[in-house]
């Protein structure tokens, strides 16, 4: 017949066996002395020592009050500030490019370059007249001759 | 429980508060805590043991003062200061073992808040209570 060991009776001292474990501890120790008395023996020593260790314990435990104040409010409050200036950035961004933008197309300046009269071909290039016509967005027209 | 592993009263109480400081700041962050029995204990033996470290160093774990608890009647407090010595020649994790068991646990919860493998519950219990209920009679400590 083997004996029990040490784990299961412990087990079986703590109320943690199943229901199987249960029936062949309890089968083995009316069978076995020596294991009846063990049982016995550790029964006691588990209560005594929780009973020891319980007499370390005080009653009545006075935990001091703690005024909390909530630390992720500050936190809530510097996401807060680096959502707002991002938020800002944007703002500034579309304001300064975008807008820009649009103001670029409404400023067109058209050049148009002509020669308004015959070419004599007798003369160099460089004596050739050349007149340049610039047109600015809002229809203004400028004329530069160049010889 | 805190009172187990801290002898001062004082030290004590402000532990408990510092657990409960922590409890409230995860429950704001929405921290989720699956098994709230289990992180309690868990919290407080951390606390503890994180007390116990920065106590050694101003004095000797064996020292006499540190152990002695604030109850006048000298027996009582004779006996408390012996399961205190008991507790402390034991390795870490065996006194914690030995005062989670003195709780009431269950084996799950114990297994939850050491680490300790559910199935091994049992086995390392009965290790630990066995060489505690040796180190008291050592110390000539009237267990029954």
């Amino acid at each position: 017949m083997t004996c029990i060991d040490e784990r299961l009776l412990q087990k079986y001292i703590d109320g943690e066996c199943n229901k199987d474990e249960v029936i062949v501890v309890k089968k083995h120790i009316s069978d076995c002395s020596v294991c009846l008395q063990k049982l016995a023996e550790k029964e006691k020593v588990s209560a005594e020592i929780k009973r020891a260790i319980n007499t370390l314990e005080i009653e009545n435990i006075e935990i001091p009050v703690f005024n909390y104040t909530k630390s992720t409010s500050g936190r809530n409050n510097f996401k807060l500030i680096i959502y707002s200036l991002v938020a800002a950035c944007i703002l500034l961004f579309v304001l300064l490019f975008v807008d820009r933008k649009n103001d670029f197309h409404q400023k067109e300046i058209i050049i148009v370059q002509s020669i308004p009269r015959e070419v004599d071909a007798n003369r160099p290039a460089g004596d050739q007249e050349l007149i340049i016509e610039v047109y600015d967005g809002k229809g203004h027209r400028s004329e530069y001759n160049i010889q | 429980m805190v009172h187990k592993m801290v002898p001062n009263n004082d030290d004590a109480c402000d532990l408990v508060q510092e657990v409960f400081i922590n409890l409230y700041q995860n429950l704001e962050n929405a921290a989720i805590i699956e098994y709230p029995r289990s992180w309690l204990y868990k919290v407080t033996i951390n606390k503890c043991i994180d007390f116990s470290k920065k106590q050694h160093k101003h004095e000797k774990i064996e020292s006499y003062n540190y152990l002695k608890d604030d109850d006048n009647s000298s027996e009582i407090n004779e006996n408390k200061t012996i399961i205190r010595l008991a507790l402390t020649k034991l390795k870490k994790e065996e006194s914690v073992l030995a005062i989670l068991y003195s709780e009431g646990l269950s084996y799950k919860e114990i297994a939850e808040i050491t680490g300790i493998r559910f199935s091994s519950v049992g086995k390392t219990l009965s290790r630990t209570l066995t060489k505690l209920g040796n180190e008291l009679k050592k110390l000539q400590y009237d267990l029954y």
